[in-house]
C-alpha cells in the first residue's frame, strides 16, 4: 500500500503518530467507556419502589462524579491530534459525518449539564429530566463512535480531492449500525463491571448481571461483525496475511474476553475483571489498528483515494514539535489521573444528598 | 440563505455564547486561590466556607463553558473543514497543546474540588492545591488558545506548499507579533470579570443587609482588584491597539473610523456612520489625538479607502470598539467611587446617603464586563474580515465545502434551542445558590 520506502523520518514519525492515535483511543474507550456505560445502566436502575431508584441512581452518578470529566478530555485529545497530526482526516471525516458528529456534541452537552446540575433541584420532573437527559446522553455518542469507525472500516466515498462525496443516510448502513452496536455493548459491559467496582449489595449483585447482558451480547456483536467483516470488507486481512504474527493481537483479544467473561460469571474480583475488559478493549482497538493500517479513512471509490497515515499527515516540523510535547505532557497527565484516582476509589456510600 | 452566511452564524452564535463562560470561570478561579490561600494561612475555616460559596458558582459556570467549548473544538471539522485542511499542521497543533497541557489539568482537578469538598474527605491541602491547579489551568488553556487566535491574526513561522500552511519555526508560530498584547488583554478582562461579578453579588448582599460578613471581606477585595485590573486595562488596551495599527491596518482604520489617509490625525471619540461615510463625529479637532497614542504627532494612518476592497465592516468594527471602551470607562469609575468610599470607610454601615446608589451601580456592572468582553471579541474578529487567517486565507475559502446549507440550518436551530434553554437552567441555578447565600459554620469562627 505504502508508496514510501524505507525509514525516513517523516515516515517514522507518521508510524509513531498512528500508535499515539491509537494508544489515546484505548485510554478513552476504557476511562469514558465506563462512565457512558453507566448512563447506559442508569436507565436500568428503576425499581419499583421510587427511594431505591434514588439512592440507586445517586450512588452511581457519585461513581462518576469525579472522573467522568477528565475522562471525556481524552476524546478531546484524539480529535485534537487528529487535527493537528493528520488535519485532512479531521478535515474530511468531522465533514463528512456533519450530523451526527454535531448530535454527538449536542449529547455531550446534555450529559455534562445533566450530571452536574442532577441534584440542583430538588423536584421529581427536574431529575426526571435530568435522568433521560443523562442516559441519552451517554447512549448515543456510545453508539455514534461505533457507525463512524464502522464506516472508516468499510469506506466512505472520497474523491481525489479528498473530499467526501456520499450522502447522510449512506452513513447509516447495515455495516456501520453494527459497529455501532458493537461498540455501545463494549461500553455497556465495561460499566456494567466498573459499577460492581464501586458499590455493594443489592446494586452490585444487579450490576453482576447487567455485566452478564452486556458481555453476552458483546459476544454475539463481536463474532457477527468479525464473520461480516471478513465477508465483506476482507481488506482487513491483508495486513494479518502478510505478517501472521500480528494475528496474536485479536487471538489474545478473544482470549481475554473469554477470562473477562469468566470472571464474572464467578462474580470474581471486580477490580480484577475491570482490569480484564480493559485489556480486553485494548486489544480489539489494536487489532482494529493493526487491520486498517496505514490507511485511516478507506475510500470505497477508489484504493487510491485513501487517506493514509502518510498522505493525510501534517510536515515533519510539525509531527516532531507535537510527538515532543505529547512525550511531556502525557506521562503527567497519566501520572495525575492516577493520583486522583487513588483518591477517590473505594466504595460508593449511600448517604447524603450532594446539592449545592 | 446560502452555507457560508449559515455556517458564519452558527461560529458566531456557538463561539458568541462560550465566550460568556471562560472570562467568569478564569476570574472567579484566581479569587478562590486567593481564599484558599487566606485559609491554609490563618485556618479559619471562615474562609474555607468563603471559598466554597464562590467554587458553587465557578462549577455552575464551567458546567455550561466546557461542553460549549468542545463545541468549538469540533466545530473547526465540521464547518470551517477546508480551514482546518489548510492550518491543522499549525493551527490545530496549538489547540492540541491546550488539551494536553491545560484542559486535562483544570478538568481532573475541578473534579477533585468538587467533589473533595462534598464529601470531606479530601484534605485541605488537597484541596488548595487543586484549586490553584484549576486557575493555572484555566489560565493556561487561555494562553493557547490565544495563541491559535492570534497566529489568525499574525500567522508567522510557516510557508505554504501544495496548498497547506507547513510549520517551520514552532517558537515563531506561537509567539507572533499580536500574542502577548491579546494575552494580557484578554487575561486582564477575565480578572476584571471575575472581580466585577464579585463585587455584584457583594453588592446585593449588602443592599440586602444578609450575609454582611462574607459581603464585606469578598467586595474589599474584589474592588481594590477591580480598580488596578480596570486601570490596567487602559495600558494594555492601548498595547493592543498599537500592535493593531501596526500589523492590522485595515482593522485599526476600521475600529477608529479612518476612511482618507492622513497625518496627524484627531481622535475620534463618537460618530454616526455607515460602511462608507461619516454623517456626524465628536473628535479632538486640532489636537492629532490618534497620532499621539501611536507614538508621534506626525504618524500616518493609512485609510479604509486605500486599504479596500479588503476591508471589515466598518460600522460593526466600529460601534463594538466602541462600546468596548466605553464600558471600560464606566467600569473604571464605578470602582473608582468603591474604592474612594471603602478608602474613607463610608462602604459599610448605614451613614452615608451615596453608599445605596454605589451599591445598586455596582450590581448592575455585573454583566458590563461579560459584554465588554463580548465587543471586544466582535472587534477583533470581525475586523479581520475578509480573512480568516489574515492575508493568507479568506473565511470563504475555509468552509466545509460538502456539508449542504439544510444541514447547518438545522444543526443552528438546534444550538439555538439548546443554548436557550441552557442560559435559562444557568441563571436559575446561580441565582438559587445567591440566594441561599454561603454557609459559615459559627463553631469555628
Amino acid at each position: 500500500m505504502s508508496v514510501h520506502q524505507g525509514l525516513d523520518v517523516l515516515t517514522l514519525l507518521q508510524d509513531i503518530w498512528f500508535i499515539v492515535l491509537l494508544f489515546i483511543i484505548i485510554i478513552y474507550t476504557i476511562l469514558d467507556g465506563f462512565d457512558l456505560g453507566v448512563g447506559f445502566w442508569f436507565f436500568f436502575s428503576r425499581e419499583k419502589d421510587k427511594s431505591i431508584t434514588k439512592t440507586d441512581r445517586r450512588i452511581l452518578l457519585q461513581s462518576i462524579a469525579p472522573f467522568w470529566d477528565g475522562n471525556e478530555v481524552w476524546l478531546i485529545a484524539a480529535g485534537g491530534i487528529l487535527f493537528a497530526a493528520f488535519p485532512d482526516v479531521y478535515a474530511t471525516v468531522f465533514s463528512a459525518f456533519y450530523l451526527p458528529l454535531i448530535l454527538v456534541v449536542f449529547c455531550l452537552i446534555l450529559r455534562a449539564t445533566s450530571i452536574e446540575f442532577h441534584e440542583e433541584f430538588d423536584s421529581p420532573i427536574w431529575h426526571r429530566i435530568t435522568d433521560t437527559a443523562f442516559i441519552i446522553g451517554s447512549i448515543i455518542p456510545s453508539f455514534s463512535f461505533g457507525v463512524v469507525i464502522g464506516n472508516l472500516v468499510q469506506g466512505l466515498p472520497i474523491d481525489e480531492n479528498k473530499h467526501f462525496t456520499g450522502n447522510l443516510l449512506s452513513l447509516f448502513n447495515p455495516y456501520a449500525l453494527l459497529i455501532g452496536l458493537l461498540a455501545l455493548t463494549i461500553i455497556i459491559t465495561h460499566g456494567a463491571i466498573y459499577i460492581r467496582v464501586r458499590t455493594t449489595g443489592k446494586l452490585q449483585k444487579k450490576a453482576t448481571n447487567w455485566a452478564k447482558i452486556g458481555i453476552i451480547s458483546f459476544l454475539i456483536c463481536s463474532t457477527s461483525s468479525l464473520v461480516i467483516s471478513i465477508l465483506v470488507n476482507d481488506h482487513i486481512l491483508d495486513n494479518f496475511f502478510s505478517n501472521p504474527f500480528l494475528l496474536l493481537i485479536p487471538a489474545l483479544g478473544f482470549v481475554v474476553i473469554l477470562i473477562t467473561l469468566w470472571f464474572i460469571w464467578n462474580e470474581a474480583d471486580p477490580i480484577k475483571t475491570f482490569s480484564a475488559s480493559s485489556l480486553s478493549i485494548s486489544l480489539s482497538i489494536l487489532g482494529a489498528g493493526v487491520a486498517i493500517y496505514p490507511n485511516l479513512v478507506i475510500s470505497s471509490l477508489d484504493p487510491d483515494y485513501s487517506l493514509t497515515i502518510y498522505n493525510a499527515s501534517a510536515s515533519d516540523l510539525g509531527l516532531l514539535v507535537m510527538l515532543i510535547i505529547a512525550l511531556i505532557a502525557l506521562p503527567l497527565v497519566l501520572l495525575y489521573t492516577l493520583y486522583v484516582y487513588r483518591l477517590f476509589s473505594g466504595k460508593i456510600k449511600a448517604n447524603g444528598s450532594h446539592s449545592y | 440563505m446560502d452555507a457560508v452566511a449559515l455556517a458564519k452564524i452558527q461560529f458566531w452564535i456557538t463561539i458568541g455564547y462560550h465566550f460568556i463562560f471562560p472570562p467568569i470561570t478564569i476570574g472567579l478561579a484566581c479569587f478562590i486561590v486567593y481564599f484558599m490561600t487566606k485559609y491554609m494561612r490563618t485556618k479559619n475555616t471562615y474562609y474555607k466556607d468563603l471559598s466554597w460559596f464562590w467554587v458553587k458558582l465557578l462549577a455552575t459556570t464551567v458546567a455550561i463553558g466546557i461542553p460549549t467549548g468542545i463545541v468549538m473544538e469540533f466545530s473547526f471539522g465540521t464547518n470551517w473543514s477546508e480551514f482546518a485542511r489548510f492550518v491543522g499542521g499549525v493551527f490545530g497543533s496549538m489547540l492540541t497543546l491546550e488539551v494536553f497541557f491545560a484542559f486535562f489539568l483544570e478538568s481532573i482537578f475541578l473534579g477533585v474540588m468538587l467533589q473533595g469538598w462534598r464529601s470531606s474527605r479530601i484534605s485541605d491541602r488537597v484541596l488548595w492545591f487543586s484549586s490553584i491547579m484549576v486557575a493555572v489551568g484555566s489560565v493556561i488553556s487561555a494562553f493557547w488558545i490565544l495563541c491559535a487566535n492570534s497566529w489568525m491574526h499574525t500567522p508567522r513561522g510557516f510557508m505554504v506548499e501544495g496548498g497547506r500552511a507547513i510549520l517551520t519555526d514552532f517558537w515563531q508560530a506561537i509567539l507572533t507579533p499580536s500574542m502577548f498584547p491579546r494575552f494580557f488583554h484578554t487575561i486582564n478582562a477575565c480578572l476584571m470579570t471575575g472581580s466585577f461579578f464579585i463585587i455584584g453579588i457583594s453588592a446585593w448582599y449588602l443592599l440586602k443587609n444578609e450575609h454582611i460578613q462574607v459581603a464585606q471581606d469578598s467586595i474589599k477585595v474584589a474592588l481594590i482588584a477591580g480598580i488596578f485590573f480596570s486601570l490596567s486595562q487602559v495600558i494594555l488596551g492601548h498595547w493592543n491597539s498599537t500592535m493593531i495599527a501596526e500589523y492590522q491596518p485595515a482593522k485599526f482604520a476600521a475600529q477608529e473610523a479612518i476612511f482618507e489617509t492622513e497625518s496627524g490625525v484627531p481622535l475620534i471619540l463618537f460618530a454616526i456612520l455607515d460602511e462608507t461615510n461619516i454623517y456626524f463625529k465628536i473628535d479632538t479637532f486640532f489636537l492629532p489625538l490618534l497620532s499621539i497614542l501611536l507614538g508621534n504627532p506626525n504618524a500616518t494612518v493609512i485609510g479604509l479607502n486605500d486599504l479596500s476592497p479588503d476591508i471589515p465592516p466598518v460600522m460593526l468594527t466600529f460601534y463594538s470598539f466602541h462600546g468596548m471602551v466605553i464600558l471600560g470607562g464606566i467600569l473604571i469609575l464605578v470602582s473608582s467611587f468603591g474604592v474612594f468610599l471603602l478608602w474613607k470607610k463610608k462602604l459599610f454601615g448605614n451613614n452615608w446617603v451615596y453608599q445605596n446608589w454605589f451599591l445598586r451601580m455596582a450590581v448592575f456592572c455585573l454583566p458590563l464586563p461579560i459584554l465588554a468582553n463580548e465587543l471586544g471579541w466582535v472587534t477583533t474578529e470581525v475586523g479581520r474580515q475578509p480573512w480568516i487567517v489574515q492575508d493568507v486565507m479568506r473565511t470563504v475559502d475555509g468552509i466545509s465545502t460538502v456539508v449542504p446549507a439544510e444541514q447547518i440550518f438545522l444543526s443552528l436551530m438546534l444550538f439555538i434551542v439548546t443554548y436557550f434553554i441552557l442560559s435559562i437552567i444557568w441563571i436559575l441555578i446561580m441565582r438559587r445558590i445567591i440566594r441561599k447565600g454561603p454557609v459559615i459554620q459559627e463553631v469555628n469562627k
